[in-house]
């Protein structure tokens, strides 16, 4: 083995099981973390609270990045009546217009929360759900879910409260794959983890093995001064172990 | 090999492979990019295009059979420009001196036969319905804007033996034509050029327009017959006159399908010498009158729908005729 790769060995033993223990407890954390909240059926759920007398626009950027079907929930507030109209993306800014809106193109994992931007001003108009541009829409007092497929992406999805205000909007994903991955996450994690943590109790024992060695030898050497060298060293193995001139002096006369 | 490294080698496999799985992104995942909306097709689905049609013309079926102010506020609903035009007209007149084609009386829901394309407004929907006696009507929808539902713009029944080239399938959508597009013959030009040509007694020869389908044929023979019954003792005229804003659909061999109305008007002067003439019972209702002394003026709104080939004279394949008016002196 050449000098350089003698180095780097002696370099990664000792730098790789602190930099695993790390990398390893942080996916634990993280792919942890991940499962707890995503559960076993894999389902993402975020929220936004609007709070809004003007209409919510989910847009295709929250509506259609996943393959899987999204399923929207429009609360009202004061258990008023709710209506959610899915239409294409032009369309739904065509007919939303200049009014108050609040639009919905994004979402946190760090909090489960979806970002929103307000802007427009005045009422949501009422003839919105008259319109002639809905693909599909429903309404209900209190709460309604409407589910978006992926097959007609993209697609944008307006929320509106007539005579009252959108007080929240949930957005769900379920996709069982998310859990096994972060469990799988969790798991690599755990196992860096612990591999990290037995690569820094062997380095600590060794460094422990070295450094009893080295007060060894030293005793030695200084032993050797006195008395000759110490049975059973090999001349020049290690450090406090080489022959004394003394010594070598005698054999060679 | 000694037995940590061993352990440092399984370790790093792990670090990777978590790495990969964490940190490779979206493919992993199932999380992408929107995709971007496509705007050169039909911009709703031919299953919402069926839905309006229905819901529209039945709310015209409605409106035809009403009465009084209830009739009133369901034509405002369902029907606008040409269509509301003429219903109204319809719901004026006496009803035995209407000859216009109910639109909307079917035994079968709408067929849908084409949807603007694209994502602009105004759009249309063309949609075919049949009448109890088997004859077809062809209907044109109209959305001027987003927040204005669609309502019936136009209908007529089409002519024996007519037929309308193929238009882009529903899903495609089919391209709305400006009213001065110059392929083959602006829309507007179009029906000034068939208007002039069923003028009496002076008609204005035109290429565009062919007029030897059944109802030119008939306008232009009614004229003469007419005419010719008055003798000395008066005299006819016939102006049929283009309304403005006529809509024109892109057939998919290039060719155009082109909805128009017209305003005919027929005047009857006496001859100075003449004495009196005694019309027709539907006309002496309208007007109230039972014999005239001086003049007549007939007013008839004429829907007409126009085929129009990538070359040659266009046709007449679907019209409708409802008088609005009748003056007597």
């Amino acid at each position: 083995m050449s000098d350089l790769a003698k180095r780097a060995s002696v370099l990664s033993r000792r730098t790789l099981p602190p930099v695993l223990t790390v990398l390893g407890l942080a996916l634990l954390i993280v792919g942890s973390w991940f499962t707890l909240n995503l559960g076993s059926s894999g389902s993402a759920t975020f929220e936004a609270t609007p709070n809004t007398r003007g209409v919510v626009v989910l847009t295709p950027d929250v509506l259609n990045r996943v393959n899987d079907d999204v399923t929207v929930t429009g609360r009202a507030k004061g258990d008023g009546q709710v209506w959610v109209g899915r239409t294409t993306p032009s369309d739904a800014d065509a007919v939303v217009g200049k009014t108050t809106r609040v639009t919905v193109d994004g979402a946190h994992v760090r909090d489960w929360s979806l970002s929103t931007r307000a802007s427009g001003t005045g009422d949501a108009p009422a003839t919105l759900a008259a319109a002639d541009v809905w693909r599909q829409s429903v309404s209900g007092n209190g709460q309604v879910r409407l589910t978006v497929s992926q097959e007609n992406a993209p697609e944008a999805l307006v929320v509106a409260a007539p005579g009252g205000a959108v007080d929240s909007v949930t957005l769900t994903v379920e996709r069982k794959t998310w859990f096994w991955q972060a469990l799988l996450i969790a798991l690599i994690g755990l196992i860096a983890t612990i591999v990290g943590i037995v690569g820094l109790t062997g380095l600590a024992r060794r460094r422990r093995a070295d450094e009893k060695k080295n007060d060894g030898a030293t005793t030695d050497t200084e032993a050797g001064s006195t008395s000759g060298s110490k049975p059973g060293s090999k001349p020049g193995s290690k450090p406090g172990t080489t022959p004394d001139s003394t010594t070598s002096t005698e054999v060679s006369a | 090999m000694s037995r940590p490294s061993r352990s440092v080698r399984l370790a790093g496999a792990a670090a990777v492979a978590a790495l990969a799985l964490a940190g490779c992104g979206s493919s992993v995942v199932g999380v992408h990019d929107a995709p971007a909306q496509t705007t050169t097709t039909a911009p709703i689905t031919s299953a919402s295009a069926q839905q309006i049609a229905t819901r529209v013309l039945g709310k015209a079926q409605e409106a035809s059979e009403a009465k009084g102010d209830a009739a009133v506020a369901l034509r405002k609903e369902a029907l606008t420009g040409t269509a509301l035009a003429v219903a109204t007209a319809a719901a004026t007149s006496e009803p035995a001196s209407t000859t216009a084609t109910a639109p909307v009386e079917r035994a079968e829901p709408p067929k849908v036969l084409a949807i603007s394309r694209g994502t602009a407004w105004p759009r249309v929907i063309l949609a075919q319905t049949t009448e109890p006696d088997g004859g077809l009507v062809l209907n044109l929808l109209t959305s001027p804007n987003a927040t204005t539902p669609f309502r019936l713009s136009s209908s007529a029944r089409m002519q024996s033996g007519a037929s309308v080239a193929a238009l882009d399938a529903v899903t495609t959508g089919s391209p709305l034509v400006a009213e001065d597009a110059k392929d083959p013959v602006a829309p507007e030009a179009l029906l000034k050029a068939y208007a002039g040509a069923l003028a009496y007694p002076k008609p204005v020869a035109t290429k565009a327009v062919e007029t030897t389908d059944p109802f030119s044929t008939a306008v232009k023979a009614n004229a003469a017959a007419e005419a010719k019954s008055l003798g000395k003792l008066a005299s006819l005229t016939q102006v049929h006159q283009a309304q403005p804003d006529p809509v024109a659909i892109r057939l998919k061999d290039g060719g155009l399908l082109v909805f128009g109305l017209l305003s005919r008007t027929d005047s009857i002067k006496l001859a100075s010498g003449g004495k009196s003439l005694t019309p027709s019972a539907d006309f002496q209702k309208l007007v109230k009158k039972k014999t005239l002394t001086k003049s007549a003026e007939l007013r008839t709104y004429e829907t007409v729908v126009l085929a129009v080939p990538p070359k040659g004279a266009a046709s007449v394949v679907a019209v409708d005729e409802t008088l609005y008016s009748a003056k007597g002196a």
